[in-house]
Order: C-alpha cells, then structure tokens, then sequence
C-alpha cells in the first residue's frame, strides 16, 4: 500500500500542485483547507505525513502542529510546514511548534520530494 | 563664605588691628615715656636721700664746731676741771643733740674725756674699744699744729652699727690757735637713724654695708660703677615699685654705706590703669560700632542679597521659571533681580518653544514609527502574498518541464524555461526588496559565529561556476595563509550574499574568455575582500552611485542587462552592519572593475541579541 499524506493548504492553485507532485511521485493523498479538519482527519486516518501551510485561515499552521505534536495518539506523524515567510525567526518557531521540517515557498519539486522521502523513510526505521 | 561673614570678618579684622595698634603705642611709646619719668623721680628721690644725709653730717658739724671753737673747751682740755663736765656733759647734751659719743682728746693723744651715751635706752655706755685704733697718733680723726682740717664722715665699725663721725681741732671762740687738742663727736647710723631720715623726706629708705656679703646684685654693680661722683642708678625692682641706689663714701674714701631709695610706681600704675581704661573704652565704643554697622549692612543689603539669592535657588530647584525675583529699590541689588527677572522671562519663553517642539517631534516619532511598522507589515504580508501565486508558477512550469503529462513542443518548452527564469528573477527581486526593508527598519540583526572565510568564497563560487562556464570565464582566487590562519567573525550567510552579488555581477558584466580575480588579505584590523574584473567596467560619474537602492533598475533599462538593481545597495548595508566599507575602482568602461570591501575583525559573535531578534518576530 502506498504511503498517505494529507495536505493541509488554503490556496487552490497550491493545493492543487502539491496534489499532482505527490500524485506523480506515487503518494495517496488526502486533503482539508482548514485546521480544525484536519486534525479530526489525523486522528482519525492516522496519515504517513502531513504538508501543513504555516498561514491558515482560522486555526494557523503552528496551532494545528502543536495539537498534532500532544496528542500520543498523533505525535508521532511527521509535519512538514510550508510557509511563505522569509522572516528571521520563523523557522525557529516553526520547530519549537514541532515541524519535523520547514520547506519554503517557492519550492524546488526535487527539493521538497527529497525531503518528504527521507522523513518518510526515517520515520519507518 | 557668605558675603554676611566676610563682612563680619574684614570688619572685625580692621577693628583687632586697629586696638592691637592702639595697645602696641600704649605700651612702646607712653609706657615707656612713663617708665623713663619714674626713673627720673627716683634718681631725684636718691638725690634727696642724699642731700638729707649731707645735711645731717652739716648740723653735726655745726653742733660740734659750737663746742671745739669755745674758750671753756679750750681750757678744759688743759685742766679737765671737772665743773665743765658737770655742767656740760650730762646726759640731756646727748639726748638733744641726738649724738651718741663724745671724745675730748689733748694734744699729746690722751683721751682728758669720753662718754657713749645709748639714745634708745637713755644710758651711759662704755666708749667702744674699737675705736681706739682710729685714735693712735698720726691717725686721720687726730688734729694737731700741723693738721687740723676738720674732718666729718661716715665710719664703719664692725662690732657697732656705722658711725657719722665729726672731728674738729679745739680752738679759742675766736678760732684762734694754737690747737690744743681733737674733739669728736659721733653718731650711730643706726635703723632709727635712718628712719628719722626717711621721715624728714618722706622716702623709703634701706642702708646696706658696702662690705656685707650678701649684697644684692644690683648693689655689686652699683659698686662696681662708683667712680668720680656720688653714682646713682635706678633699678625696676617689680611692677609696683622701682628702686633707686647711691654708694656713700667713708672718711678714707673707700665704699661705705649703700642708701636704697624704694620707690612706688605711682605714675606707672596710674598709666597701666588709664591705658586699660582707654582700650576698654576704644574696645566697646568699637564693637559697638561695629554691630551698628552689621545691623545696617544687614537691612539694607545682605538682607535683600540673601532673600534674594533664596529667591533665586527656589526657581532653581523647583524649575519654576514663572516665579520672579522682584526687589524694590534702586541700587545695584534691584537692578540685578530685575536683571534675571527678565533672564527667567527669556528661558520661560525658550522653554516654552522647546516643549512645543518636542511635542511636535514626539508626535512625528510616533507617526514616523507607525509608518515604518504599516511598512514592514504590509512589505511581510507583500511577500507572502507574491510568494504564494509565485510557488504555483513555478511548480506547474516545473511540472510542465518534467514532461510527466506529455512531451512538450521546443517552442513550449522554450516558453516554459522563460517562465522558470522569469519567476526566478521575479523572487530574488522580491527576497532583495524584503531584505532592503528589514535592514533598514533596523530588523535585519547579523547572525555572527566564526565563519570560515576560504569556505565561504568557494560555496558562493559554486553559484556562479555554470554561468562562467558558459561565457569561458576564468575565476582565480588568491587568499592569503594569514586569513586561512584567521578566526573571522562574521555572518555567514549575508558573507555569501555578498560575495555572490558581486561574483554573479562580475561574470554578469564580463565578456567571452574574461577573468575574474578574487583575493583576500587582512591588513590591519581589517580583512579585505576584493573581486576583479575585465568586464565593462564603469565611469567614474557611475561609480559614485551604483550602491544607490534602484539605481540599476535604470542602468538595466538602458544597457538590457539583468539584475534587480538591489544587490549592490544590498551588499552595501552588510559590509557596513559588518563595520566595513566597500567602494569600487575602475579606469572607465571598458577598462574592468575592482569591487573591494572590508570587514572588521573587531566583531564578536552575538548570540543573546539573535536570541532577542527571534523573540521580537514571534
């Protein structure tokens, strides 16, 4: 069975190119533009990953990553943030919150398949 | 020192002068006026003495001339018929005439009569026998044909008090000769004596033997000054009295007696007394004066001083500058009040005006602040938004290149790569212009650790190596052993963007088969970075402004080359966060360029202010 990732993203067209990448590379995938969603659909379909975009609307990213992070049920999915900021600072909040790994926009595709391969691979160990 | 008590002060100096004069004339000058006067009234009182005494030797003389020149005497001596002495020589003789001995001595030395008579007991006593050596023949006291001048003086015994002696030739009531014989008459200059002297003058007087030997040291000098004439000293014996001195000679002109004068310093006392009163008197007139004179420099100026001066140290602590000093009157002090009277009235107007500025420039503060925080956010939430639509471009034009939905046409994939390139220059110009903003609103804190500087270069090499390749660029680099040896601080990332800018403009601006020369030296405090080129170079009216934000945009348009006319103003503020400076030397165009900048070694990582830094963004 292939690996299921959820992304968690409030812009379309984002959405819609992080869907087809993980589609192309072989990913299940499942998706929510809101936070509160998408930590009901963590708890409940236990994904292999979750893409979480930093600037939601309603709940922010850092608020769903820290209820992912303390829930035992949970806490064991790797978050990967994708976030548009460029500000000094960010990142470090971002892995105080619990991110496993922050990749920026724009991306690279490579970059960001490497990443979610060897999270992936480093969690099955 | 307040101005009331150096007042006190020089006043109260002038006035101790003014009596320590006033006694120092006293004493010098009237005392010793005073003291030479009394010197005088003694030596006068000795004189006196004297003069008592010479006349109580003339009265004896004369007692015994009426005796020795006397026709029943001059008999007696012959025959000493016993009715002379019977009528003439009882004792009411010796009582009148005061005289102690009598001696009727004939021609051949006999003694025809001698008689002693003690005037305190009123009794006959025996002629002392000590006498007798004065009687022998040939002896002073002893008139004979061949020497009968009389002789009167003072003899000193030494078993009996002193004697005034008398000595006479015996002679007819006529005076006439020939001299039968010596009558002497004597008298003890005894302490009654000298009393009855001191009585008939109304002196103190003392007798001394010059021949005891305990004399008082001023006697011994009197002594030893005696010469010619009747010598008289005065001596002051104490504060109360002086003493006055004369030596008497006895019959053989040798010292005899000493007469002592003892004086009362009268005068002097007297002096002492007025001088007191006087200064007493000059003393309290002059203090009282003096508080006078305090009393009314108090009213009417130190008074007015003072309250002024409180007046003035009150606007001072309280800061009040609308309070006033006013004083009434029309001298120097009131003058001087009005003066900062209208002194306060000028700072209270300049106060004014400050505050008003202040509150003009605490208010442009604030919008100023306001302004640069709306800036900051709305650049923040300006990239993030460009970013977002920037990400689907470029990963669908990603997608599109890897061909995983269908092969592309050349004409589409060339599309496709101007599109990668396009949004690629779009996010740098986006990165840079957020990076402009942070740095100067003061955001953009260096990250400094110890980089390595060899590393650095080469990674940042790394980013220009494909594009150099391309147009057969040659790159050197030349860093020298002292900066491999070097522990930099610096931050390393903004080190990198530094190095990139100005190696990617490098190659940018350099043509086919150019070089591009890195060196790294430190001199100084200093290390020096330097990228060459022989690329187009730039003129000197260029020079001077490239480091300007946007002022390659134009110098793109113009020249059709890319860049988002930030780097290089970019690569400015980190040299200058880094404590360098950066400038460039070219020929002109054509000629190449040398980009050089410095970093100050001086820098010391800062790990608690990027603590902070963090905090600030949360």
């Amino acid at each position: 069975m292939e690996k299921l990732i959820l992304i968690v993203e409030d812009d379309d067209v984002t959405l819609k190119l992080l869907r087809d990448i993980l589609l192309v590379y072989g990913y299940r995938v499942i998706e929510t533009t809101d936070g509160r969603e998408a930590i009901e659909r963590i708890a409940r379909e236990k994904p292999d990953l979750v893409t979480l975009d930093i600037y939601l609307h309603g709940m922010n990213g850092l608020e769903v990553c820290r209820a992912i992070k303390s829930n035992p049920e949970t806490n064991k999915i790797p978050v990967i943030a994708i976030t548009a900021s460029a500000m000094q600072g960010q990142d470090q909040t971002a892995l105080e919150a619990g991110f496993d790994e922050i990749i920026k926009k724009p991306f690279d595709i490579d970059t960001l398949i490497k990443k979610v391969e060897m999270i992936m691979s480093n969690k099955s160990e | 020192m307040t101005i009331r008590a150096k007042t006190i002060l020089s006043i109260s100096i002038s006035y101790i002068s003014m009596i320590v004069i006033l006694l120092i004339i006293s004493r010098f000058i009237l005392l010793e006026n005073l003291n030479k006067l009394e010197r005088n009234n003694t030596r006068q009182d000795v004189e006196r003495a004297l003069s008592a005494y010479s006349y109580t030797l003339t009265d004896m003389e004369s007692t015994t001339n009426d005796w020795s020149s006397w026709d029943d005497t001059y008999t007696f001596i012959e025959d000493g018929n016993d009715n002379y002495i019977n009528s003439n020589l009882t004792d009411s003789t010796f009582t009148n005439t005061r005289i102690n001995l009598i001696l009727f001595i004939n021609s051949s030395g006999r003694t025809v009569f001698g008689k002693a008579f003690d005037l305190n007991t009123n009794k006959e006593t025996p002629v002392p026998n000590e006498l007798q050596s004065y009687l022998s023949d040939g002896s002073l006291l002893l008139m004979s044909p061949d020497s009968e001048s009389p002789i009167s003086g003072l003899l000193l015994l030494s078993e009996n008090p002193p004697l005034l002696i008398i000595s006479r030739p015996i002679l007819t009531s006529e005076d006439k000769g020939p001299v039968r014989g010596t009558l002497i008459m004597g008298r003890y200059f005894d302490v009654k004596e000298i009393d009855r002297l001191s009585k008939m003058t109304s002196l103190s007087l003392t007798s001394y033997r010059a021949d005891e030997k305990d004399l008082p040291v001023d006697i011994q000098e009197l002594y030893s000054s005696s010469t010619g004439d009747t010598a008289i000293i005065t001596r002051q014996l104490d504060e109360q009295r002086n003493g006055g001195y004369a030596l008497i000679n006895d019959i053989y002109d040798r010292p005899g007696l000493i007469i002592e004068v003892d004086d009362h310093r009268d005068i002097y006392q007297q002096g002492i007394i007025a001088i007191t009163y006087l200064i007493v008197a000059i003393s309290i007139i002059i203090i009282a004066f003096g508080i006078l004179a305090m009393v009314l420099a108090d009213k009417q100026e130190l008074n007015r001083l003072k309250k002024l001066a409180i007046s003035v140290e009150n606007i001072g602590t309280s800061g009040n500058l609308s309070k006033r000093v006013s004083m009434t009157g029309k001298d120097e002090i009131s003058s001087l009040a009005n003066n900062i009277d209208r002194m306060l009235a000028a700072l209270q107007r300049s106060e004014d005006e400050l505050e008003d500025k202040a509150e003009h420039l605490q208010i442009a503060i604030i919008e100023a602040r306001a302004a640069n925080q709306a800036k900051s956010e709305f650049l923040s939430s300006v990239s993030h938004e460009l970013r977002t639509p920037l990400t689907a471009i470029i990963g669908l034009s990603q997608l599109l290149q890897k061909k995983y939905y269908g092969p592309l046409n050349e004409k589409q994939e060339e599309y496709v790569r101007d599109i990668l390139e396009s949004s690629q220059h779009l996010l740098s110009l986006i990165n840079d212009i957020l990076d402009l903003s942070k740095v100067e609103a003061g955001k953009l804190k260096l990250e400094l650790s110890e980089t390595n500087i060899k590393e650095a270069i080469d990674s940042s090499l790394l980013l220009v190596k494909e594009d150099a390749a391309k147009k057969r660029i040659g790159i050197r680099s030349t860093i020298s052993d002292e900066v491999l040896k070097a522990k930099i601080t610096a931050d390393k990332r903004r080190f990198k963007q530094i190095m990139v800018n100005l190696l990617s403009n490098a190659v940018k601006f350099t043509d086919l088969n150019g070089e591009v020369d890195i060196e790294a030296k430190i001199l100084g405090d200093e290390l020096i970075v330097s990228v060459s080129d022989t690329g187009v170079g730039i003129s000197k009216e260029e020079q001077g402004k490239i480091f300007d934000a946007f002022y390659q945009v134009q110098f793109k348009l113009t020249n059709k080359s890319p860049g988002t006319g930030l780097g290089l103003s970019l690569v400015k503020r980190f040299v200058e966060q880094h404590h360098g400076r950066i400038w460039v030397e070219s020929e002109g165009p054509g000629k190449g360029s040398r980009f050089i900048f410095t970093i100050s070694l001086r820098l010391q990582s800062q790990e608690l202010k990027h603590d902070a830094d963090n905090k600030r963004l949360d």
